[in-house]
């Protein structure tokens, strides 16, 4: 039985719509009455009042599973130029070697997968926004081997 | 994700919102919520599993980005069709960000449908058919709510969730497949409600 309201639709079967149907009966909230409506709208005043939006507010989100992944890339960075800049003169003798237990401290500390950041960037970079994105996040997600 | 090219409708013909006074635009939105909030708040219910608290604030949110957006509407797309597909990506972003929490465990409030929260019909048939949605991929839930619960049509459908007819043909095919193997015993029982899927579509 084909949907006349509905003609790109793929073809049902008498069986199929009184299935749907039920689904549709079972699977629903009650409609909102009149107040129900009059305190949704209210609500959504009120959230339009109160919420300005900044590029950075945008960004709060994600921050707050960012910024401590940030820290610990930072921190291991920091440790890695430490270990890399040439040795001061008073320590020509050391060995050049920096030692393995702080050069592994970047993936280990880091918390996130990848697909922890598809679900926080997901959105942003599907909505081609990637200018909301922070500047150093092609750093960030190399460092977290994100393609 | 690049707007579809369907026409404005409800609120004024096909024409792009640019330049459009505060007060017009004011106005256009109250009346986008007039028109559409109930279903949107339907719609957002259906798209999260049943859960009343969660299906409000995915509905306002998307009201809220759609004003933000509104005055760069390019009326390219019909507006219905570009506010549910906001709708529909709010309630994909909300189920993310409800999964990445129940993930991390104790970071934030996990979210769960309500089962106190009104609705119709019967709280046990109501909950196998949101596990049953659960299983379904993102795709093909978004699918078969907007076609078979909310009465779009296939174009809508596409233009709402940037995806080529076929594919969303396809997506509704599997989903009705996999929901009626798991939900067989729905067509064994004993007559729907009058009036039937009539009271699915606005």
């Amino acid at each position: 039985m084909s949907d006349p309201r509905n003609p790109g639709a793929p073809s049902r079967r008498d069986d199929d719509a009184l299935w749907i149907a039920r689904v549709d009966d079972a699977f629903r909230p009650e409609p909102l009455d009149e107040s129900g409506r009059a305190r949704f709208a209210a609500r959504l005043r009120e959230r339009m009042e109160t919420r300005r939006p900044t590029p950075l507010a945008r960004l709060a989100p994600a921050a707050m599973v960012l910024a401590p992944a940030a820290t610990a890339l930072a921190l291991a960075a920091a440790v890695g130029w430490a270990l890399r800049a040439p040795a001061p003169q008073v320590r020509a003798a050391a060995p050049e070697a920096p030692a393995p237990q702080a050069r592994a401290a970047a993936p280990a500390d880091a918390q996130l997968t990848a697909w922890e950041w598809e679900v926080l960037l997901g959105d942003t970079l599907d909505a081609g926004r990637d200018e909301d994105l922070p500047e150093d996040y092609a750093a960030i997600a190399a460092a977290f081997r994100i393609p | 994700m690049g707007a579809s090219s369907v026409r404005v409708d409800g609120l004024g013909g096909a024409e792009a919102l640019d330049g459009l006074e505060a007060g017009e635009l004011e106005a256009r939105f109250t009346a986008l919520v007039a028109s559409h909030g109930e279903r949107a708040r339907r719609l957002a219910w259906r798209l999260v599993g049943g859960d009343a608290a969660a299906a409000e604030d995915v509905a306002q949110e998307a009201f809220l980005r759609a004003y933000r957006s509104l005055p760069r509407f390019r009326g390219e797309a019909a507006l219905s069709t570009w506010f549910y597909r906001i709708v529909v990506r709010q309630a994909a972003s909300h189920r993310r960000w409800r999964g990445l929490r129940e993930r991390m465990g104790g970071w934030g409030d996990p979210e769960s449908p309500d089962p106190a929260a009104p609705a119709a019909g019967d709280p046990a048939l109501r909950r196998r058919i949101a596990v049953a949605l659960e299983r379904l991929t993102r795709r093909q839930r978004e699918v078969f709510v907007l076609i078979h619960l909310e009465g779009f049509t296939v174009r809508e459908t596409a233009a709402a969730l940037g995806r080529p007819e076929g594919t969303v043909k396809s997506h509704l095919h599997r989903a009705l497949v996999r929901l009626r193997a798991e939900l067989s015993d729905l067509g064994d029982r004993e007559g729907p409600r009058p009036g039937g899927r009539e009271g699915g579509r606005s």
